[in-house]
């Protein structure tokens, strides 16, 4: 349940306006409004705006350390972005296939992952995950995306390639 | 066995998956949807699609005499997309139930190659007031808003004028639109005397409606009133019901403050149709020059939504943000939404009420299924289906929710504080009523509306003193309140309020 900030009223978590008094709920405080008068109305030039703070959940810039982290153990491997794309997949040395990652020290061939599988693009100050055309998919949050299509990437998301459940964070 | 149906859409398969493939996701989708299990309406639609789906390609002779029908077909693009944006893509795990929101949005196929200029064909019936209290300006305007109608058509098209006080006269009878210069002379020669008897110039405008009724046009009727009717107002919703299922939508205007809202909303909301109103006589030609333009540019027609939740998950509301936001019923299925114009989406907004204790991972919660007419491309009944799913966790990373629903959310709570005053007065509740349109006001000035806001102050004042709304305020905010959910909604210039 979450309790309105300005009037009180309870409401199931998830909603998102109080439906009593119209209040957002997911902010933690904010300046209280006051009920104007109708002479008040006719003075006023000035309209407050509805001011919601943005959780900085995205942004990544140069000081960032992106690390990834995968689900059995619990190691976090630290990423450099300095290069556009880092791409994540499945060694093959016999056509000398190399990716930036290599998940199979993390059982990737068992778990469905492909030589060229996704990649993790820096693009500005977002951090963004690419299926490279995988076999078995890569998904963000649990949804399969569609391939080549850039997805934004937000600090505790869960990426799997495949089967490979992994975790990206920021610091 | 109708072979142009595409049934490996309904189960989610490839044409080329296995006998075992199709058993398999048959028993998934089923199992959400079956009657005994999911009580909701769109599920039981939706249920017997599937099984009458799985009947033939879960038999291998029936899936080859199938299969080698369709060889012969050329494959449907993708006419539409149904992408759908959730308030929390993971979702916490607790002890109550929680509310997630879904925006779901029909997007036209931008890439596709169509005569994009060409309008489509329409059939169009306008159903005109004529009773006394049209005299004047009004009727002057509506004849005026007539005449342009007439020159926006063209021989493709097929127009009637029904008139209506006591009873109902057929001014123009439907028609290809050749001979303009007669149908104006007929518009000229209208006269407003009589009372209101909305269901006479309804029944009249259907008959003439389906004289020219054609699945490849857009079989519309626009009822313009100023007043109550007279006569029993149940005849006309059964009767928008007869025109719901022969996929002819009925738009409603009100002109002035002593119109029956209620009623006009809802015969615009059973026929996938839209309810506006004009509060000035100037308003009248643009409001009717906009529908008879929007309804020329559809892309498809008879659009309709069902939505099946899982037997666990709760629909609370739906309501459509765009085109001419609008509440809509969730108990009659499937959802009429009238056309999709080339260039605009459908938007809807869901509220669904998730149970406590769910499992931790991905599950569905909700499958969509879209049809339409695909009028450009004479492709009749084209369906998308889409599942939408969520990842439950215990604890999941904060999550802001996405813009578009933040915005539509915001703008929507404003309608229903509305409305929820409204109640509080039906039902006595002066005191609160009055609080409620205090608080409204406030976020109405804080929304940048301070025209508004000024009615819902007026208003609550007047609510503390007298105990009642005035019409004109009560329908300035409800449909006020309405169009600022989709401001960019085309009055023909913008604003609705004149």
């Amino acid at each position: 349940m979450i309790t309105c900030s300005e009037c009180g009223t309870p409401s199931l978590e998830g909603i998102l306006y109080c439906e009593e008094c119209g209040n957002y709920l997911l902010l933690a405080s904010r300046p209280t409004t006051q009920t104007l008068s109708t002479e008040q109305l006719g003075s006023l030039n000035q309209h407050p705006n509805i001011n919601i703070s943005s959780v900085n959940v995205h942004k990544v810039t140069d000081d960032t350390l992106v690390s990834i982290q995968f689900n059995d153990n619990q190691e976090r491997v630290n990423l450099s972005l300095i290069k556009t794309d880092v791409i994540f997949g499945r060694k093959d040395e016999t056509i000398q296939l190399f990716p930036d990652v290599d998940l199979t020290p993390f059982g990737a061939l068992e778990k469905g992952v492909s030589r060229k599988h996704a990649a993790l693009r820096r693009k500005d100050d977002m951090l963004t995950v690419i299926d490279l055309g995988s076999a078995n998919g890569t998904y963000l949050n649990g949804q399969r995306l569609s391939p080549n299509q850039p997805h934004v990437v937000r600090d505790g998301d869960e990426v799997s390639f495949g089967k490979l459940t992994t975790h990206i964070f920021f610091k | 066995m109708d072979h142009t149906q595409d049934l490996y859409s309904i189960l989610g398969v490839a044409p080329g998956a296995t006998g075992q493939e199709i058993k398999e996701r048959y028993r998934d989708i089923s199992q959400r949807l079956a009657p005994g299990i999911n009580t909701n309406k769109g599920a039981e639609l939706q249920f017997t699609e599937l099984e009458a789906a799985y009947q033939i390609l879960g038999n291998d002779q029936q899936r080859r005499t199938y299969d080698s029908l369709r060889t012969r077909l050329v494959p449907d693009p993708q006419f539409f997309s149904t992408p759908t944006l959730l308030s929390r893509q993971v979702i916490p795990l607790m002890g109550e139930p929680q509310v997630l929101y879904a925006l779901l949005q029909i997007i036209p196929n931008k890439d596709l190659e169509s005569a994009k200029k060409k309008s489509t064909p329409l059939n169009l019936v306008v159903a005109l007031d004529r009773s006394k209290s049209m005299r004047g300006p009004r009727l002057d305007r509506v004849k005026v808003a007539a005449h342009q109608i007439i020159d926006q058509l063209g021989e493709e098209d097929f127009l009637s004028l029904v008139t209506f006080s006591d009873k109902a006269d057929v001014v123009i009878s439907s028609q290809a639109v050749r001979d303009r210069a007669a149908m104006k002379a007929a518009v000229n020669l209208m006269s407003a005397d009589g009372g209101t008897e909305i269901f006479q110039g309804l029944s009249a405008a259907m008959e003439q409606v389906v004289y020219n009724s054609g699945s490849d046009y857009v079989n519309h009727i626009i009822l313009l009133t100023d007043g109550k009717t007279y006569d029993d107002e149940s005849l006309s919703l059964e009767l928008a019901d007869t025109a719901a299922v022969r996929g002819i939508g009925i738009s409603t205007m009100g002109i002035g403050d002593t119109w029956n809202d209620v009623f006009l909303d809802e015969i615009a909301t059973k026929t996938g149709g839209s309810c506006a109103y004009i509060n000035s006589p100037n308003a009248v030609v643009r409001f009717l020059n906009e529908r008879v333009r929007s309804l020329g540019s559809a892309f498809l027609e008879r659009l309709n939504i069902s939505l099946a939740p899982d037997p666990d998950v709760k629909i609370e509301t739906v309501f459509k943000l765009t085109p001419n936001p609008s509440p809509l019923d969730i108990s009659d299925q499937p959802l009429l939404l009238g056309s999709l114009e080339n260039s605009r989406q459908v938007k809807l907004l869901i509220q669904m009420q998730i149970p406590s204790n769910l499992s931790p991972g991905r599950r569905s919660i909700l499958r969509v299924r879209a049809t339409g007419d695909v009028l450009q491309f004479k492709r009749p009944q084209y369906k998308v289906f889409a599942d939408v799913f969520i990842q439950a966790d215990t604890n999941p990373p904060a999550e802001e929710p996405p813009r578009a629903i933040l915005e539509a959310l915001g703008k929507l709570t404003l309608y229903r504080m509305q409305q929820k005053a409204e109640q509080a007065i039906k039902e006595g509740r002066f005191d609160e009523a009055t609080r409620k349109l205090q608080n409204l006001a406030t976020r109405l000035m804080e929304a940048g509306q301070p025209e508004l806001a000024q009615t819902a102050l007026i208003e609550a004042n007047r609510v503390r003193d007298t105990h009642a709304l005035s019409p004109e305020g009560q329908k300035t905010m409800k449909f006020g309140t309405r169009h600022l959910i989709n401001p960019d909604d085309n009055h023909g210039e913008g604003d609705a309020q004149v």
